[in-house]
């Protein structure tokens, strides 16, 4: 009976410890974006709010709570309100499977640092990108206008062309690992090629983590594959008749998205939570497992800052180049490189 | 047994909610909640491979194509529409089709499926996704392979359909242009 307790309890801690760290990451990650999108365009960017505008989330997350929250009066009043929660649900249901650490032993318990794990957390992880598309249809269907209604069907076509390179990408990591298992596959990086080069994917799959990261950034709808909100074309896309806390909603599934897709490019490609040469140092278990966190942390970080990077450096892809680029480059090399995949190791 | 129940009411509420919704995308976000109650149904029947591939294949990749073709169609026209899908022949064809789709599912139904063999693979593999594929891929692979060259004819035949239409547009511009 206390077993149970204590496995419901560790369960419950996880996944508002995860939930928690998931927001506050998301609030700073929005400052973050706007502080170096200020320092590469030559601006200062917020930075009264607090020390260095550190304040400054807070601050706007109550502007959105106290702004007026408009429906328009054409609007279809059911599917506009429920279309942000529809966005938002996957965006964070996705970072249940996502491993952030090995196994933590505390007072006698043991702790998985994930707060799922499951038998097909990859094809879990592959659905609820699928799904994240509704919450952007239903949105600017329901918003009766033309604009949302442009920005909605642009982001039918890309979500769904671009999930096709997404997927095989993974595939190639899929047939050396073997598993589905998230935690898995990090843990087969674990070991050395001569005993020097820590065995992660990338070094094997170079062209599969090129290929994820493009298709990732194209489902997240980020620059330079944010057509879908265009804002010379198109206002502001889906959103452009949202406002106050759902609009917020909008904003925040757009970085949780950007957060989870950047822990599996570290969790596919880059050894997860993996410290090449830590084992030697002979650290004690809890450290270790501390170090290793951090590390997790920090590649995501690099990964994060790489999205923000991207977004402030490159223009805008025309529509037909973003299909063009899908269907007729991402694609076929996904496939190539599942072929050369199979043809390496049969041999 | 009770959480099947709940899914299956689920299920059986959205669909009929599908068919007798006037609004095609109100249809669309139901026939989504089915989706969700049949992905449910498989969990429940530790098909977890199956349940995923219902989620990412019919609720991420068909229902987002029918949603498409729902926002480019003129509903407007729903009247002229209504009264071409009214033809005879056209309701002869439809009530054939239903009677044998019926007939399909209520063998299946009487005879019932026997799930012994791939209950056998299921306990021989680690997982059921790796059952699931030395089934797919090893005792049925010509069902299957023939089944992937249907699914390619289908969309040749597609293609050719929508090229010949584009192609007649054509030929009736350059006439104009003349």
């Amino acid at each position: 009976m206390a077993e149970t307790l204590v496995i419901i309890g560790v369960a419950l801690a996880k996944i508002v410890v995860v939930f928690a760290a998931l927001q506050v990451t998301i609030m700073y990650l929005v400052l973050a974006e706007r502080r170096i999108s200020a320092f590469i365009q030559d601006r200062l960017g917020p930075n009264r709010v607090g020390w260095e505008g550190l304040l400054q989330p807070i601050a706007d997350g109550l502007k959105f709570l106290f702004k007026e929250d408009i429906i328009p009066s054409r609007a279809d009043k059911v599917i506009f309100v429920i279309a942000p929660a529809m966005i938002v649900l996957p965006a964070l249901m996705t970072f249940a499977v996502i491993p952030f650490g090995g196994v933590l032993t505390f007072g006698g318990i043991k702790i998985d640092l994930q707060v799922a794990s499951i038998d097909i957390g990859l094809l879990y992880v592959l659905a609820m990108a699928s799904i994240s598309v509704y919450g952007i249809i239903f949105g600017s269907w329901a918003s009766a206008n033309k604009y949302a209604l442009m920005g909605g069907l642009r982001s039918c076509a890309q979500m769904i062309s671009y999930e096709i390179p997404l997927g095989l990408s993974v595939m190639g990591v899929l047939m050396m690992t073997g598993t589905l298992k998230l935690e898995q596959v990090v843990e087969a990086q674990s070991t050395y090629v001569w005993g020097v080069i820590p065995r992660w994917n990338i070094i094997f799959q170079p062209l599969a983590f090129l290929l994820f990261l493009t298709s990732a950034m194209a489902e997240n709808n980020r620059l330079p594959f944010d057509l879908p909100e265009a804002e010379q074309e198109l206002v502001a896309g889906y959103h452009t008749e949202y406002s106050s806390v759902k609009f917020a909603m909008f904003f925040m599934a757009e970085y949780a998205a950007m957060i989870t897709s950047s822990a599996l490019v570290v969790i596919l490609f880059l050894g997860g939570w993996l410290v090449p040469g830590l084992e030697a140092l002979g650290l004690p278990q809890i450290v270790k497992e501390l170090v290793q966190m951090g590390a997790f942390v920090l590649k995501v970080s690099f990964f994060l800052f790489l999205y923000i990077w991207v977004r402030w450096t490159f223009p805008r892809f025309r529509y037909d180049q973003l299909m063009r680029l899908c269907w007729k480059v991402l694609l076929p090399l996904a496939l190539a490189n599942i072929f050369v995949t199979g043809i390496v190791m049969a041999m | 047994m009770v959480s099947f129940y709940i899914l299956a009411a689920i299920t059986l509420i959205s669909s009929l909610m599908v068919i007798s919704r006037r609004n095609p995308m109100h249809s669309a976000l139901w026939l989504l909640v089915t989706f969700f109650s049949l992905a449910g149904i498989y969990l429940l029947l530790s098909a977890e491979f199956i349940a995923a591939v219902q989620i990412i294949i019919y609720a991420g990749g068909v229902l987002v194509l029918y949603i498409f073709v729902i926002m480019l169609v003129d509903l407007s026209k729903e009247a002229a529409l209504r009264a071409a899908f009214h033809k005879p022949a056209q309701v002869g064809f439809a009530a054939l089709f239903a009677a044998m789709v019926m007939a399909v599912v209520l063998t299946v139904a009487k005879r019932g499926i026997e799930p012994s063999r791939i209950q056998e693979a299921a306990v021989n593999a680690p997982d059921t996704t790796r059952a699931f594929a030395h089934e797919l891929f090893l005792t049925y692979l010509y069902p299957f392979e023939i089944a992937s060259i249907l699914l390619l004819v289908a969309m040749i035949g597609s293609v050719i359909l929508a090229r010949r239409g584009v192609a007649a547009a054509d030929t009736v511009r350059e006439k104009e242009a003349r």
